[in-house]
């Protein structure tokens, strides 16, 4: 176990320049890049994993990409919360996240009540395939294979719904500015 | 490439063609096999033109409407589906909060289309129900409590599983006579016994008979008896691990057996057993057990028994139990 440990560590080590410039292009330059990497040691120097890793160069940049989802999410919250200053109390935690106000839960149900009815508009089959590889995670090629078309078709119906939802996002974001 | 104006980000439409390959990157990194090689095509992509970063963004902030989507929807069909629904103890942050309220409201404009080319049949169990399904061609699913699955039987049996536990027997020897989805981790039998676990996020997979290709068509990773693997749904990361024989399928049983299993696993598969949360003090999140937990007894007894094991103490909760440190 602890080989293993020290093996991940010391590929994250070979390769820091490797993620820094993955995370750098991923979020466009910006300076957090440099605490995401910071992150990653911290969590790769403290990690055990369960088993050996195939592929650990990999396995190292899905950890940042999802470190610097998680980065993302917190900054799209803490932008909604300033947005909604009134609703809160002052000097809240920024990681409470029991601090749903009424108001707050009422534009994000209307909102994702839009995407949602946008996506009801889709063909069946789009929804189908959309509701197959998100929602219950299957894989393209299993959904190709049951429903007897080509991966380049799955392909199609996929991008048609995710651009949907892009729209209506921001269709959304357009009506926020003109209140 | 259009060169941006910087006051309108969210508004001006991204050029179509950098939207489609940016949705490409999205399934491939979703789909979960992206190896080294493509990361770094996937980093070259990014670096070559900040509008790619954005679109990206956006694909990834839509993707997270369709989770929220997804949540709302199950924690509507709560109330309804009484026999197979248990509670979900788990919320994921503000978006999952609010829209977990907003189930109610949205849960009945979307109807997803159900019906697919393969004929599937639904089985699920209530909490703490156990059900053996017998599929044909020698195949046997053993389902634990709070299971749901889909069927299609044939000449390879499909069996989905949608969220529980289940062990799966195989008779005969001939290989590949069923073949297992639960999310991203697809399994193909080679005359064998094996347990899928899908709760709470993760998947886990364990074999105590013959042998499991799991992803047939991709990674091939071949688990033979005594081999397990685990992956957090939506990471991608495929975890293998080593498991006592005797412990796969051990619920079947009324038991529980670890070799060195983090705590929160455990407290998760006891929660998950009895129909009821069961939650961890953080404090001992970094203890490991390697033993057996036996489930027979009352919801107290088994829960003060897994405590006690784990050097904590049981205490009741307003919604389950809690195991809190000495």
């Amino acid at each position: 176990m602890a080989d293993e440990d020290q093996g991940l560590s010391a590929v994250f080590l070979a390769n820091r320049a490797t993620l820094l410039r993955f995370a750098m292009a991923r979020l466009a330059g910006a300076p957090e890049s440099e605490d995401v990497i910071h992150d990653m040691w911290l969590k790769v120097s403290g990690y055990q994993p369960s088993g050996p890793i195939a592929d650990p160069l990999g396995y190292l940049f899905r950890m940042t990409e999802n470190v610097i989802r998680d980065l993302q999410r917190s900054a799209a919250r803490r932008r909604a919360r300033e947005a909604h200053w009134m609703d809160e109390t002052p000097g809240m935690q920024s990681g409470d996240k029991n601090s749903i106000s009424p108001e707050k839960i009422a534009v994000e149900r209307d909102r994702l009540r839009r995407v949602e009815a946008r996506i009801a508009e889709l063909p069946e089959r789009t929804r189908l395939i959309f509701r197959a590889f998100r929602l219950e995670k299957r894989k393209q090629a299993d959904i190709a294979r049951e429903l007897g078309i080509s991966l380049s078709a799955v392909e199609k119906h996929l991008q048609r719904a995710y651009k949907t939802v892009i729209a209506a996002r921001r269709d959304d974001d357009a009506e926020m500015e003109v209140e | 490439m259009t060169s941006s104006d910087n006051m309108d980000d969210n508004l001006t439409p991204i050029d179509d063609a950098i939207v489609s390959q940016a949705v490409q990157w999205h399934l491939r990194v979703e789909g979960g096999d992206m190896t080294a090689p493509v990361w770094q095509e996937f980093s070259a992509w990014l670096a070559a033109d900040p509008l790619h970063a954005r679109a990206y963004d956006q694909i990834v902030e839509a993707d997270d409407d369709l989770v929220a989507l997804e949540n709302s929807e199950a924690v509507a069909a709560l109330p309804v589906a009484a026999n197979d629904e248990p509670t979900s103890p788990s919320r994921r942050g503000f978006l999952i909060g609010g829209s977990a309220i907003a189930a109610a409201v949205v849960a009945g404009i979307l109807l997803w289309p159900s019906q697919n080319e393969l004929r599937f049949e639904r089985y699920a169990t209530g909490p703490l129900e156990k059900r053996t399904v017998d599929i044909g061609n020698g195949v046997r699913i053993e389902m634990n409590g709070a299971t749901k699955i889909d069927v299609a039987r044939g000449e390879q049996a499909v069996v989905r599983l949608a969220r529980g536990e289940v062990a799966v027997f195989i008779e005969k020897r001939a290989p590949a006579a069923v073949r297992v989805e639960a999310g991203q981790i697809s399994l193909v039998d080679n005359g064998t016994i094996f347990n899928v676990i899908r709760h709470d996020g993760l998947i886990r997979v364990a074999v105590s008979e013959g042998e499991v290709i799991a992803n047939p068509e991709r990674q091939a990773i071949a688990l033979t008896a005594g081999q397990s693997l685990q992956m957090r749904e939506g990471s991608g990361i495929i975890e293998r691990g080593v498991v006592d024989i005797e412990a796969v399928a051990a619920w079947r049983r009324g038991q529980l057996a670890y070799s060195d299993t983090p705590a929160q696993v455990i407290a998760t598969d006891i929660g998950r057993n009895l129909a009821i949360p069961v939650n961890l003090d953080p404090s001992m999140a970094d203890r490991r057990l390697t033993g057996v937990v036996q489930l027979d007894g009352d919801e107290a007894e088994v829960v003060a028994r897994a405590a006690s094991l784990l050097g904590g103490r049981a205490q009741q909760t307003a919604n389950g139990w809690a195991i809190t440190a000495n």
